[in-house]
């Protein structure tokens, strides 16, 4: 039963003057992984916060949850916000709390409960992202980068949500890092049914993790498709992104790599 | 399936046993956890789930144990695969770290003082390298640097630091005037505002409103170019920080501040004039003939000889302050609160121990 997780339909959004989507339609299912691209100043990220319900849009509508978002009373907007994780470009946790405290503040917040099942529960999340639980009692700035990512990771995930949004999750990380982020997203996805919107530059992940991704151009989504009818369309706008070495050699990483295994 | 649906949690007795209902959530915790000790009591009771999530997870677990022999039977394959992935992991949580004992603490902090005076030192001589370096060398100056200094640190602090002075001029005049005046002693009114202003709260203020204005930016902006790496991009390029971004600023400050003082001392002569001539009857045309029969100038230049001193001190507590900020944007604030408390400390710590030997000048 797959029904749509995220429906977007005419969506505009503007900064000042500047058009940055107009018109943009964009539907996600239900347990799907989907990777959101295009050039720089395409308005990823835009899409990615204006989804999270963080930034005001002109037009159009957003519908999350086979819900309207644009009427919601506040406490609606609060369950709808408990039902998606997001985790940012620069992991944004809290740098005055320790990182088992970032990751109870959610459920503080939301749900009263005793102070040792809160601490339990943000345990459950540090090893549910293969976070060592030495990390529990660290500061963000005491984490390298590769920890910073699973630790923002198991903050979006603190309240369990069914869709997770990602910006740039394996941006700055080593390929080794990078690589293992892959598989974590990947195993979350499998054990906990969760939907991915991840923002990504990274071609490797965009194989390797993604189901379906959405190329952003043009102030719309010019393309939603599997990556491998996505890297070979014939779009002036399209091609460009997908017809260089770099992405020549991604695809043949990670086609010898299905192959082998 | 989704968690707007969810279902409250219940113990419902049939005729065929118990059943336990609900979707275990994290929206439930809270109900399922009054429930817990009910739970406990009932190892044979059938379970209907329509949701689990981790939390719910973690919570089952915690009530019916690890071994999946003790679960209440009807639990879907997904949901016993999830119980199992997380039975299996390691949740032992990690010692607090020990928090340093007070006197310890104590301890740790007063060291860490006489470090940083150390280092301001240490900063001191490293500034007046850099001035004999340009000295023999004055090519490197950067006019245009100076003279943004002067614009805004002097010409922009000119509106602010007059009103303020004004205020406090008026403020000592009104204060002392009342007493002066059940002495009949009102034309001293002159010497109470021009000895107070000109010695000590027109340097004191100018400096410490500079302080606060501009020694505070010195250190957000070097602390902030620090963390974007433009201080090794500068070295990298063979341009000396120190050159660029402190002498000017420094020389800017030494002739601004006490222009800015000579300010500060005229405005709080004007809020004292006018004060003495709406409370005590004292006309601006008397006061300032008083002013100059009796007032000694070396007054004037008690004040002013201090402005350079803590020009020096500002240039070097927040230039000093930028540049040992760790990397990291929360350094940034941290170190420009601090420049402008250590700043407007040592200003007055400065300016005790110049009344000292300067106590008997013009009297």
């Amino acid at each position: 039963m797959t029904q749509p997780i995220i429906e977007i339909s005419g969506l505009t959004t503007r900064f000042g003057e500047q058009t940055i989507h107009e018109g943009l339609d964009l539907q996600v299912m239900q347990g799907e992984r989907l990777g959101l691209v295009g050039g720089s100043g395409s308005g990823k990220s835009v899409l990615l916060n204006t989804l999270a319900l963080l930034m005001p849009y002109r037009r159009g509508q957003i519908r999350l949850f086979a819900q309207a978002t644009d009427r919601l009373s506040h406490k609606g907007l609060i369950r709808l916000r408990c039902r998606m994780g997001v985790m940012f470009q620069q992991g944004a946790l809290f740098s005055s709390l320790t990182l088992l405290e970032n990751i109870q503040m959610p459920l503080r917040t939301h749900f009263s409960l005793p102070a040792p099942l809160l601490k339990e529960l943000a345990m459950l999340k540090i090893a549910l992202v293969g976070l060592p639980s030495s990390a529990a009692y660290k500061y963000p700035q005491e984490l390298s980068g590769g920890m910073l990512k699973r630790a923002a990771v198991a903050r979006a995930l603190a309240l369990d949500p069914q869709l997770l949004l990602l910006d740039e999750p394996t941006a700055g990380l080593d390929p080794a890092s990078a690589s293992a982020f892959d598989e974590l997203l990947l195993d979350l996805h499998d054990r906990l049914q969760l939907t991915l919107v991840l923002v990504t530059h990274d071609l490797d992940a965009l194989w390797r993790v993604t189901d379906q991704v959405a190329f952003l151009a043009e102030k719309k989504v010019l393309c939603k498709a599997p990556m491998a009818v996505l890297s070979a369309s014939e779009h002036p706008a399209i091609q460009p992104y997908f017809a260089n070495q770099r992405a020549t050699q991604a695809q043949q990483r990670q086609t010898r790599g299905s192959s082998s295994s | 399936m989704t968690q707007a649906a969810t279902q409250a949690p219940q113990i419902i007795t049939q005729a065929d046993g118990v059943l336990i209902q609900g979707s275990w959530t994290t929206v439930q915790l809270k109900d399922w956890l009054k429930l817990q000790p009910q739970l406990q009591t009932q190892p044979s009771a059938r379970i209907q789930a329509d949701a689990m999530d981790t939390n719910g997870a973690w919570l089952f677990l915690s009530t019916f144990g690890r071994q999946p022999a003790n679960w209440p039977s009807g639990l879907t394959r997904k949901q016993q695969d999830l119980l199992s992935q997380i039975a299996q992991l390691d949740l032992s949580l990690p010692a607090p770290q020990p928090a340093l004992n007070p006197i310890a603490d104590l301890g740790r902090r007063m060291v860490r003082e006489v470090y940083s005076g150390a280092k301001l030192l240490n900063f001191l001589g490293q500034l007046f390298v850099a001035i004999v370096q340009m000295a023999k060398d004055p090519r490197h100056f950067k006019p245009k640097l100076f003279l943004d200094t002067l614009q805004r640190d002097g010409l922009h602090a000119v509106p602010i630091i007059a009103l303020l002075s004004f205020l406090l001029g008026a403020v000592v005049a009104y204060q002392g005037g009342v007493q002066l005046s059940t002495y009949g002693a009102n034309i001293f009114i002159v010497e109470l505002v021009a000895l107070t202003h000109l010695r000590e709260l027109g340097p004191l203020i100018a400096a410490i409103l500079v302080a606060g204005r501009s020694g505070s930016a010195y250190a957000a902006q070097i602390a902030t170019m620090k963390m974007n790496q433009e201080l090794l991009a500068l070295r990298s390029l063979g341009q000396d920080p120190f050159t660029l971004l402190v002498l000017p600023k420094l020389f800017g400050l030494l002739l601004v501040l006490p222009l800015l003082t000579v300010l500060a001392d005229l405005a709080g002569l004007a809020g004292g004039m006018l004060v003495a001539s709406m409370q005590l009857d004292i006309t601006p045309m008397v006061f300032w003939q008083r002013l100059a029969e009796v007032v000694n100038p070396a007054h004037f230049w008690v004040g002013l000889i201090k402005a350079p001193v803590f020009a020096l001190i500002i240039v070097n507590v927040g230039c000093m302050q930028g540049f040992q900020a760790p990397g990291g944007a929360e350094a940034v604030g941290q170190r420009t609160t601090r420049s402008v408390v250590q700043a407007i400390f040592l200003v007055i710590l400065v300016d005790a121990l110049f009344s000292i030997p300067l106590s008997h000048v013009g009297w």
